[in-house]
């Protein structure tokens, strides 16, 4: 009888603890699948800032805010993320970070940015990650691909060298189509 | 007086056909013995093999190579370099001694075209297997830029091949219909329908030679500067970047004289094999390997004063990083093949042809095989011992990629790429006259009559 019941908590234990396991990640996910960063921007005087603000959605459609946990932000650069904001930084009672924006960071030619707010391997929310893109970066236009240059793009390949070139091609292919025309006449010689 | 006349002008026309008859024997494209046939079966099997190699690199990309970050051109650069500066032999027999009126340069010719054609074929070819996405390689004509010497090099191998093959072409035209005019029952009806295709209707008459003669002298001028461009082109890829070993205003006299060198070694092997081969004695003669051999001399002393300014002033400067590119070589881990080249391959070879003895057949054969070889590892010390002394250190990098050694894959693709060049020009040989037959029999007062000739065979 000992035997038995060691023999049933042996297998029901492990099994009620996957069950339970199980149902706890699902509401992980589930917790995770509600939240959501919003951003918002403020742009006065000579400060500008980010806040992001991480609220938790209930299915009747209200927003609860969720403290303590970690956002970190970043811009997008060409082949990865500048973090920004200094360091790390917990959402507060209202779930909300706030960080100082650099004014000096150069965006594309029409000073565009990607802002990011990251939320990374948290406990209860998983991941998240919210972003968007604004003019708040110094223009930067890359001028030495639009100016004709030995560097530049093919399109703005230096006029003396397009001159060389297609003059040179236009020369030596215009024989080799004589040629090719006198070979014609060869044939139509032997016909008669 | 009048009945004796008759009698000698019968007596010319029969030796007139007695010799028409034998030139055309001789020279009009024969069946392959056994030894022939050995001969292709092998360059087919080292093909294969290098195809099958070709499929691993495929599938699994250019891993299976042993370049990696530093070396990241190999042998198969080396090879396309190679292959170029062989192909500027076309340009040297057929323009540079024609336009030279040098006349012992007749049977020669067709045998320096075929090595031009086949060259520049496998060149091109060569620098597809090195990409790694051969299937962008149209990329290179649509997003190409006109700056890069990369296209300047595509645009001038494809010129230079159109009038290689061109060149090539038209004083084949009437030796084409010599054969279709030859032809009985005995051969393929693909060769009969393609020599008359080929051929063009050519009937030999006064305006035809007249049109075909123009044409090849305006090829011949024109073949010269696009030769000296094409070398110097594929010498810039190298010397416009700035790398220790390659940053040289030296380059391109010393890929252009180099190239010349085993051009010309190149044409005494292949007419050393095509006359045994062919008992081709009365048309390529010990004189063929006599100039040949001066030429070759010349050449490499060319050369040769190239290479002494290209090591000599680094070596008395040895800059920094410069220095130990040079250093690897001379007393490196590339010594003995930098000695080997430099020696068997250029000091051997003009100090044995500078002799009357040394220029005969065999031994011309014997040196001109040295050079070639010489000048393929010369191709690997131009390419790979530089991409292997960066500017900045080699520090924390994985130990693979600190040297390079070919793997069974690129041994065997270069290798299929050589043999693949060969049995170009193996099948010319087999289907058309490699001796020009009509130039021979002007030069020799001999008048062709197609219905005189034998069968082609």
């Amino acid at each position: 009888m000992k035997n038995c019941l060691l023999n049933y908590f042996q297998f029901l234990l492990p099994a009620i603890f996957l069950l339970t396991s199980e149902n706890l990640f699902a509401q992980e996910a589930s917790d995770s699948a509600q939240a959501t960063i919003q951003l918002s921007f403020n742009d006065r005087d000579t400060v500008r800032q980010v806040t992001a603000k991480i609220v938790r959605m209930s299915a009747d459609g209200k927003e609860t805010p969720v403290k303590d946990v970690e956002i970190h932000f970043y811009i997008a650069r060409m082949y990865s993320l500048l973090p920004v904001g200094g360091d790390v930084q917990t959402t507060d009672e209202s779930g909300s970070v706030t960080i100082d924006f650099p004014k000096d960071l150069p965006g594309d030619s029409e000073g565009n940015l990607t802002v990011i707010a990251k939320v990374e391997d948290d406990d209860a929310l998983g991941n998240l990650e919210s972003e968007k893109i604004l003019k708040w970066g110094v223009p930067v236009a890359n001028k030495a691909l639009t100016k004709r240059a030995l560097w530049a793009s093919g399109a703005n390949a230096p006029i003396p060298l397009v001159i060389a070139v297609t003059s040179m091609l236009l020369l030596v292919w215009g024989v080799i189509i004589y040629i090719v025309a006198q070979l014609f006449r060869i044939k139509k010689l032997g016909r008669v | 007086m009048s009945n004796l006349s008759i009698t000698e002008e019968q007596e010319g026309a029969a030796i007139h056909d007695e010799r028409t008859h034998e030139l055309v024997a001789d020279l009009l494209p024969k069946k392959f013995g056994t030894a022939g046939n050995l001969w292709v079966a092998s360059l087919f099997l080292v093909v294969l093999i290098g195809g099958y190699a070709y499929y691993h690199q495929l599938r699994d990309g250019l891993i299976v190579t042993d370049m990696r970050d530093f070396t990241s051109w190999g042998i198969y650069i080396s090879n396309f370099v190679f292959f170029v500066a062989i192909s500027l032999v076309g340009s040297l027999v057929s323009a540079i001694l024609k336009l030279s009126n040098v006349e012992w340069r007749t049977p020669l010719v067709r045998i320096a075209e075929i090595i031009a054609v086949s060259a520049i074929m496998l060149a091109a070819l060569i620098i597809i297997v090195d990409m790694g996405r051969p299937d962008r390689i149209w990329h290179l004509f649509v997003y190409g830029r006109i700056q890069s010497p990369i296209i300047w090099d595509v645009i001038v191998i494809t010129t230079y091949f159109t009038i290689s093959v061109l060149l090539l072409y038209l004083p084949l035209l009437p030796d084409l219909a010599l054969c279709r005019d030859s032809v009985k029952t005995n051969i393929p009806r693909w060769r009969k329908k393609l020599y008359r295709v080929l051929a063009l209707n050519w009937k030999g008459t006064r305006s035809q030679y007249k049109i075909m003669k123009r044409a090849m002298q305006i090829l011949a001028v024109l073949i010269i500067p696009l030769a000296l461009m094409i070398h110097t082109v594929t010498s810039w890829l190298f010397a416009t970047t700035y790398r220790a070993g390659w940053d040289s205003s030296n380059f391109g006299p010393y890929f252009v004289s180099g190239a010349f060198m085993v051009g010309a070694a190149s044409v005494i092997a292949v007419m050393y094999v095509l006359r045994n081969h062919y008992h081709l004695d009365k048309y390529i003669t010990h004189r063929h390997f006599n100039n040949m051999g001066k030429l070759l001399v010349l050449l490499s002393l060319i050369y040769l004063y190239f290479n002494i300014n290209e090591y000599l002033v680094s070596g008395y400067k040895m800059k920094k990083v410069e220095g130990e590119q040079l250093l690897d070589l001379f007393t490196g881990s590339y010594a003995p093949i930098f000695w080997m080249v430099q020696i068997l391959g250029m000091v051997v070879p003009i100090i044995v042809l500078l002799f009357k003895q040394g220029r005969k057949p065999l031994p011309a054969f014997i040196i001109a095989v040295m050079v070639v070889v010489g000048a393929w590892f010369k191709r690997f010390l131009i390419v790979t011992p530089t991409l292997l002394h960066p500017f900045v250190p080699i520090q924390h990098v994985p130990e693979s990629w600190m040297h390079y050694i070919p793997t069974w894959e690129e041994w065997s693709i270069t290798a299929a790429s050589l043999a693949g060049a060969l049995l170009v020009i193996t099948f010319f040989v087999r289907v058309f006259p490699i001796v020009t037959i009509w130039e021979i029999a002007e030069e020799r007062g001999i008048k062709l009559e197609p219905h005189l000739n034998p069968e082609v065979k």
